[in-house]
């Protein structure tokens, strides 16, 4: 009996550190409360699955870049990059077609991750700097790319992936999850 | 002897020589480049990130940063045009000398002491000050009515014997930097701290005090900086400082001024803030589109801060 207890206590106390060490699940839960009793329309599933879809976005990146922090450097080109890859895979479509497009975009991700990694590393600089001076550079790429004008999808085959859902949940969020777990 | 010293000079100060070089290149391909005229355009127009680089400069050498100051450049000028129309143009510098004071002082404790990190604090400040711009301004644009005639213009619209006033202001308060960074107490202590936080502590040199006064610094700068901005402009949008961090830690890291901290200095950054115009401004004249300047600029920060540190340690690969 006496074991059991304090087994149980031990227990209670490596969830109590544990949410001691992760305190940014106690943030989550207090903001998930705070919002539920202050609006009838937070806990729905169709404002979750909303707000799963909008965090995917950033969530696809940040699963990124946590590989690149634990390093110990620092990625901040992520947002021109996106900016480039939404730009080439929606500007190509018309050219080459709708799947090499988003190859295209995917390519050219990787491809500037690459130059970024190869710089840091060859060149002993702090990726500070070499992802500071990329994100300035890749911003005017964009626009020397796009003309300054907004790229429109014409085929909307395209857009219709981003509308599968799996019961509430996105692709969006799917893909999210399913990155984070492969990471 | 002399050629090694030279050669060993001109390894030191590469960007002088790729700077000087570019120059030479531009103002061959167009008549226009090196006139005074433009010269002086080019101060004028690089003044305001300048001001608000040689402030970020302190914040760079005790090893921190400062991303808010794109945001606070656009509260403090929103401010400043607001309160312009409302309680006179001495009256508001004044509040928003004031305002760049306690922002800094706020960016200063969180960071020197409670010893929070700086990226995060400043990333987080530069949300929060864009937030705080809206919420004071209901998200419309603020501007002078009478422009032509308040005393105001002076800061960003006049010439003093020839000079544009900005220009004036950006290198006078450059002379004073540098004298404060290199000939005061407070300026050595500033490099001890980005040299060596801990020695530094040891030797009775508070790291916190010494980043307390540099975030500080940092945010005045900025101030001054809107003082030019909203005068030259003769209005505020919600917007009208976004980006300007990055171009800032871009000059004052093309200048030479490492991100460890420890070393760099207020000419350099001058230096790599005018590069960062002469650059723009020479594009522009050789008939560049006006984003080629972006992709010029990463090359340039690339190559000027990889040819800097192969310099330094003698080996072109880490």
């Amino acid at each position: 009996m006496t074991r059991n207890t304090s087994a149980q206590s031990r227990h209670t106390n490596s969830t109590v550190t544990w949410l001691f060490r992760n305190h940014i699940w106690l943030f989550l839960g207090l903001a998930i409360a705070i919002f539920s009793l202050a609006s009838p329309h937070f806990l729905t599933v169709n404002n979750i699955s909303n707000v799963l879809t909008q965090g995917a976005f950033i969530g696809i990146l940040a699963v990124g870049m946590t590989l690149v922090m634990i390093d110990g450097e620092i990625d901040l080109s992520v947002g021109a990059i996106l900016a480039l890859s939404t730009a080439l895979a929606i500007g190509l479509q018309e050219q080459i077609g709708v799947w090499p497009a988003v190859l295209a975009g995917l390519v050219s991700g990787a491809a500037l991750g690459f130059l970024n990694g190869v710089i840091t590393a060859f060149s002993g600089m702090h990726s500070f700097i070499v992802t500071l001076g990329a994100l300035i550079g890749i911003r005017g790429l964009v626009f020397i790319y796009t003309g300054e004008d907004a790229l429109m999808v014409q085929d909307f085959s395209y857009t219709e992936y981003a509308e599968i859902y799996i019961g509430p949940v996105s692709i969006t969020a799917l893909t999210f999850f399913v990155l984070y777990s492969c990471a | 002897m002399t050629s090694i010293n030279l050669i060993s000079g001109l390894k030191k100060n590469g960007l002088l020589v790729a700077f000087a070089m570019f120059l030479g290149a531009v103002a061959l391909s167009t008549d226009s480049f090196l006139s005074i005229g433009n010269i002086l355009d080019i101060l004028r127009q690089v003044s305001i990130t300048g001001m608000i680089a040689i402030g970020t400069t302190f914040v760079v050498i005790t090893g921190r940063l400062d991303l808010s100051v794109g945001s606070m450049l656009t509260l403090l000028t929103v401010l400043l045009v607001d309160q312009h129309n409302q309680v006179g143009p001495l009256l508001a510098i004044f509040l928003t000398l004031a305002a760049a004071v306690g922002l800094g002082a706020f960016n200063g404790l969180l960071v020197g002491y409670l010893k929070l990190n700086a990226l995060i604090v400043t990333l987080a400040m530069l949300s929060f000050l864009q937030g705080l711009t809206l919420l004071y301004s209901g998200g419309s644009n603020v501007n002078i009515p009478n422009a032509q005639t308040t005393w105001f213009r002076f800061f960003g619209r006049s010439d003093l014997l020839g000079i544009p006033v900005p220009v004036l202001l950006f290198l006078g308060v450059g002379a004073i930097a540098a004298f404060v960074l290199t000939r005061t107490v407070f300026g050595r202590q500033v490099y001890a701290v980005g040299g060596n936080e801990t020695a530094s502590n040891f030797s009775g040199v508070s790291s916190a005090q010494t980043v307390f006064w540099a975030y500080i610094l940092s945010a005045l700068a900025t101030g001054f900086a809107a003082i030019i901005l909203g005068s030259r402009v003769m209005g505020a949008q919600n917007t009208i400082g976004q980006g300007y961090e990055l171009t800032v830690l871009a000059g004052i890291i093309l200048g030479g001024t490492s991100m460890l901290g420890g070393g760099g200095s207020i000419w350099r950054t001058v230096l790599g803030i005018a590069m960062l115009g002469f650059i723009q401004n020479g594009l522009l004249l050789m008939g560049f589109p006006y984003y080629v300047q972006w992709l010029v600029t990463w090359v340039v920060i690339i190559i000027a801060v990889w040819v800097d540190l192969a310099g330094k340690r003698g080996r072109f690969l880490a």
